[in-house]
């Protein structure tokens, strides 16, 4: 099962929510696998009242950059576990600073992590260099990191497969989202072998990253593997993120909800005979309804399929004549025609046939 | 894994992306989009549907008549009645689909797999006997069986259809699926492949960039993604990933693109897609 590492959280945080919003987008997240949650140590000094709770603490993964001074800091607000950022960048020589702090990590007792923050940019004989001291200082894990969205799918699966080859601990992987790759790059990794990943929902995060909601339902209904059930997914998503004062599109993959409206005279004809034909879910997979959407792209079968939710039958005749009126009302409007625009139509074509 | 150095664009926002629910573009805006996808370089415009009626059509005439270096192609389901609205309004490029899989043809067609082709096969002859250049399009491909697919290509090839669009019409391709699917039709069909992809679990723009990998010719795209339900491939991410990973540009015109993707906003009374970090890049 693919165990996802939570950077929801550090958005929030990032954002300022207000401390009394956090114990619930925590426990909200419990439902869909994730192990921990990743957080910097900059959002921290005004939410240090948080780390109170030590159940909490245990779930929380402080990152922060390789100086002892920073560490000094994580190591006083109790981290358990702590994400040495590092850059392969660097000089080699100044692997001595990486391990200063790896040291400090350990010496806090803390659970080491190590975050290379360019790892796309490398060639994988590059971590060579790493895995001597990741043995040393007894490191949990290696994040790699695609910061700067630099791989596709195919690069991404190469990489991963070469390094886990010499890997000598488990590997995580993060992606960011600039070019809207970051979803497929995270099954990628996946399918190369890597079993943590780092996502938060909607994608949030100052560059992207990869959907929570998007993964989990990629993994469970294209690759039919087991991971936690979508029922109440799309409020779950939508409800943390008007915790931080945002909103889910209507046309967001997976949660949006407009995903499962249909208005084209194909389409809604093809749901009504069988949804399967243009939905690869059910929308109650992800906790959503479907809509019947009245407007310019309808048929004659979506105003008789309508009709029909209604208990009420409209003769051929009749969905050709206000199928017309329909199409010229929602190109006025610019927009599709309400519940009660489409009675009141097919009243009048009623009063009009009697007079 | 092979690369073809040439890929070019569809843009379908005017038609695959209007069918999204709740849309709908007036005739002014439906122009200024063609207008700047030509400035853009997009060297393919799927215009709308002239079967949807007399103001469509009277849009489709009206944009017909810009001077655009893009071509217009007219989208059909496979019906005679389509194919003459669309030659009325003077289309020379005709795209006309049909679905392919099992499914679609068991429930919504209610026909058989024969039928389909010569289906087919009577509508590309009737079309071509206009003189017209005509694509065909596959719905469903991506839940069809591939052998089916296959004769559908050679069918659509033997009758003179100048194209093949694969279509994943509900989005359920990962990345590594799209490869070898793509790279199946490619391989054994002589038909240049317009991958058309749908983004149901957020995998559109990639599975678009593993079409280029698999040797697809061309691919469809939207503004901003626009389109039924979670949208289609979005013409800013494919761009812009191409032009960053591959140094590629599919030659567009970048800079436009903050401009097309604006222009959809207001359109669709959409805000810019702030979750998309690329529109946030390119829009500052």
């Amino acid at each position: 099962m693919v165990s996802l590492i939570d950077y929801t959280l550090d958005e929030a945080l990032r954002r300022r929510i207000p401390q009394s919003a956090i114990a619930g987008i925590l426990d909200t997240l419990q439902k869909y696998n994730v192990e921990m949650h990743d957080i910097s140590l900059e959002h921290m000094p005004e939410y240090r009242n948080i780390l109170s709770d030590a159940g909490l603490l245990e779930r929380l993964r402080c990152r922060a950059a390789p100086s002892i001074s920073e560490l000094s800091k994580a190591r006083g607000m109790g981290f358990k576990k702590m994400a040495v950022v590092w850059s392969n960048k660097l000089n080699p020589l100044s692997l001595s600073k990486l391990e200063a702090a790896l040291y400090a990590v350990r010496n806090a007792g803390a659970e080491p992590f190590l975050c290379i923050e360019d790892a796309s940019r490398s060639y994988y004989a590059e971590f060579d260099v790493y895995w001597p001291i990741i043995e040393r200082y007894d490191v949990q894990r290696l994040i790699y990191c695609d910061s700067s969205s630099a791989m596709d799918p195919f690069i991404v699966r190469r990489s991963l497969m070469e390094l886990l080859e010499t890997a000598i601990c488990p590997v995580e992987f993060y992606a960011s989202n600039t070019f809207g790759l970051a979803t497929a790059n995270s099954l990628a990794a996946l399918k190369a072998g890597v079993k943590h990943i780092g996502t938060s929902v909607n994608g949030v995060g100052p560059k992207g990253r990869t959907a929570m909601e998007e993964l989990l339902m990629a993994v469970r209904h294209l690759w039919k593997r087991q991971t936690p059930p979508g029922y109440t997914l799309a409020d779950d998503c939508s409800s943390i993120l008007s915790a931080m004062k945002m909103e889910v599109r209507v046309d967001k993959a997976i949660i949006g909800a407009n995903v499962f409206a249909h208005e084209s005279g194909i389409h809604v004809d093809g749901i009504a005979k069988n949804p399967e034909l243009y939905e690869m879910i059910k929308p109650e997979e992800v906790g959503l309804k479907r809509q019947l959407v009245i407007g310019k792209h309808s048929g004659t079968a979506s105003l008789k399929y309508k009709f029909s939710e209604w208990e009420m039958e409209l003769e051929q005749d009749d969905a050709v004549q206000m199928l017309e009126q329909v199409r010229e009302l929602a190109e006025q409007q610019k927009n599709p025609l309400t519940d009660l625009q489409l009675m009141d139509l097919y009243r009048r074509r009623l009063i009009f046939i009697h007079e | 894994m092979q690369s073809k150095v040439s890929f070019e664009l569809v843009d379908t926002t005017m038609r695959d992306g209007e069918q999204t629910a709740g849309v709908v573009f007036s005739q002014e805006e439906k122009l200024q989009m063609a207008v700047k996808l030509d400035e853009a370089g997009i060297p393919w415009i799927e215009a709308g549907i002239p079967a949807m009626g007399r103001r469509e059509q009277e849009t489709l005439k009206e944009m017909l008549s810009l001077p655009l270096r893009a071509t217009l192609i007219a989208w059909n389901r496979a019906d005679e009645a389509d194919i003459r609205a669309s030659i009325a309004c003077g289309f020379s490029h005709i795209h006309l689909s049909l679905p392919v899989s099992d499914l679609h043809i068991q429930f919504k067609l209610k026909k058989s797999r024969e039928w389909v082709l010569e289906r087919l096969q009577h509508i590309l002859q009737f079309t071509r006997s206009f003189g017209c250049t005509v694509f065909v399009g596959a719905e469903d491909a991506s839940r069809a069986d591939p052998e089916f697919l296959l004769q559908y290509a050679d069918v659509a090839s033997r009758f003179g259809a100048e194209r093949l669009r694969y279509a994943d019409t509900v989005g359920c391709l990962d990345p590594f699926e799209t490869f070898s699917r793509v790279n199946h039709l490619v391989s054994r069909s002589s038909l240049p492949v317009e991958f058309h992809g749908h983004n149901d679990f957020g995998l559109a723009a990639a599975n678009t960039l593993s079409a280029f990998h698999a040797g697809a010719a061309l691919a469809s795209v939207t503004i901003s993604g626009i389109g039924e339900r979670a949208g289609n491939a979005s013409l800013e991410e494919v761009a812009t990933s191409m032009s960053h990973l591959y140094r590629f540009s599919c030659g567009l015109q970048l800079p436009v693109l903050p401009e097309l993707t604006h222009l959809l906003s207001r359109a669709s009374g959409r805000p810019i897609q702030t979750y998309r970090s690329v529109m946030t890049a390119m829009n500052g």
